[in-house]
């Protein structure tokens, strides 16, 4: 089944590098863009239920907007890529993943297997479904 | 003991005070009327001082002068012979003096002992929140570093995308490698909890990734034998980078025409210097190789930078190819 990818970074650089190697991995995926945090809420209020959400914010933030029980009623995957060091430990306890910036496209591609382990990761990129939160 | 700590510096209401104060005038009056039989006589301010001090530390100074005027007009009243009157005699006045020096000494030990706490006190907190200031300031330094040095990684990933020459992507790649090994030295070096760098435990968190991120690695093998080598913070850059490149290198040149190649970085730290060697099992150096005519980049950034150190870099044809660099180590890394 093809994944939604929710991938927020207030920079437009990040955010399309992260969305290219999202469909590198997975071709049929959907990634939803965001630029900011009341994006993603307004994402996920309304109704959509992206399977992981990569975002460029700390625990602390994703805490502080009430994502935490957002993101865990809709069941998806989070992956910081604004996370504290501090952090990794509880970030783990919530089995969610972090990435430290900068990343390659290789650890990208790694951390996402391990927060949606898919035996059909595909290099191909068929797919440009790229929307704006 | 820090809760006591905490008692004696907490503000204290002037309810608290007086409800304290009064509570210890009447414990010490009664315990000193029930003790006064079976006490011999000489003993008329037996429970005061202690009511005093309990008063004076937990309650204030004015609560303490306060339970010591009260006691000694009742150790007087009560206590002084002739009992329950406030006779005057010279030694009544001697004892009186006495009480008075005893629990003025005390009071003023306790106000300047109290004082000093709260001194403490404040300094203590003012240091915390300086700390904590201080690490804020320093988590969004580090992200703004890591996001900018991010920018620049997605520019070149998104450039090698569009790019189809394949000199040009492994010239990319070489880029974003080099980048990745900066942004890595970056984050480590600048970690508030880490004074000095353990070169060895870096490069082993490293240099797999370096290699792996090689379209040649799937033909090599890369192992370690490395013992701690501490460098200070203006060192561990360059050298991260000179042993990053030579491995590189190695991995551009040295592969096999059969089989795997195998690598091996060791790392001694002797006295006051750092050896590393780089030992591939490839097919060693070209006849005429000259270092310092090479055109690869990555050589010339490895010597620019040994220079740098102050060390000695030798290239050797040994079972394949030996680099062994050799640096003195800072004084403040030992």
């Amino acid at each position: 089944m093809p994944k939604t990818i929710l991938v927020q970074d207030p920079d437009v650089l990040i955010s399309l590098d992260l969305a290219q190697t999202v469909m590198e991995a997975w071709p049929d995926a959907s990634v939803i863009l965001c630029r900011d945090v009341p994006q993603i809420l307004a994402v996920l209020t309304n109704g959509q239920r992206p399977d992981l959400l990569i975002l460029n914010q700390s625990l602390r933030s994703v805490r502080g907007y009430g994502l935490t029980s957002l993101v865990r009623h809709s069941r998806a995957k989070m992956l910081l890529t604004g996370a504290d060091d501090d952090d990794a430990a509880e970030i783990a306890a919530l089995g969610w993943h972090a990435l430290d910036m900068p990343f390659s496209a290789a650890q990208v591609r790694h951390a996402l297997h391990d927060a949606c382990p898919d035996p059909e990761v595909r290099r191909e990129n068929r797919c440009n479904a790229i929307g704006f939160g | 003991m820090k809760q006591l700590r905490l008692w004696a510096v907490a503000e204290r209401s002037p309810v608290y005070q007086i409800a304290f104060a009064c509570s210890a005038i009447v414990i010490s009056v009664a315990l000193r009327h029930y003790l006064h039989s079976a006490l011999p006589p000489g003993f008329p301010y037996v429970t005061f001082f202690p009511a005093i001090i309990l008063t004076g530390y937990f309650a204030g100074t004015k609560a303490g002068i306060a339970v010591a005027a009260v006691c000694g007009l009742a150790s007087w009243y009560w206590f002084l012979a002739p009992e329950n009157s406030f006779a005057i005699s010279p030694q009544i006045i001697l004892t009186l003096v006495f009480y008075l020096f005893i629990s003025g000494t005390e009071l003023v030990l306790l106000h300047a002992m109290r004082n000093a706490l709260i001194t403490l006190e404040d300094e203590k907190n003012r240091s915390n929140t300086l700390a904590q200031a201080n690490k804020t300031m320093f988590h969004e330094l580090q992200h703004r570093v890591s996001n900018n040095l991010q920018v620049v990684a997605s520019l070149l990933k998104m450039q090698r995308r569009n790019v189809v020459d394949e000199s040009a992507r492994a010239a990319l790649d070489a880029a974003s490698a080099r980048l990745q090994v900066v942004a890595s030295i970056q984050r480590q070096l600048h970690n508030p909890k880490r004074q000095t760098t353990d070169m060895g435990q870096m490069m082993r968190e490293l240099l797999p990734e370096v290699v792996s991120s090689s379209s040649q690695s799937e033909r090599f093998t890369l192992d370690f034998d490395i013992e701690p080598v501490v460098v200070t913070g203006d060192q561990a850059t360059p050298l991260a980078l000179i042993i990053v490149e030579l491995v590189s290198n190695a991995v551009e040149h040295a592969a096999r025409d059969v089989g795997k190649t195998h690598l091996l970085l060791t790392m001694r730290s002797r006295g006051n210097e750092a050896i590393v060697i780089v030992q591939d099992d490839g097919n060693g150096l070209p006849p005429d190789f000259v270092p310092e005519k090479s055109r690869s980049l990555g050589l010339r950034v490895a010597l620019q930078f040994t220079e740098q150190l102050a060390g000695r870099l030798v290239f050797e044809t040994i079972n394949g190819t030996r680099v062994t660099l050799t640096i003195p180590l800072d004084s403040d890394s030992r």
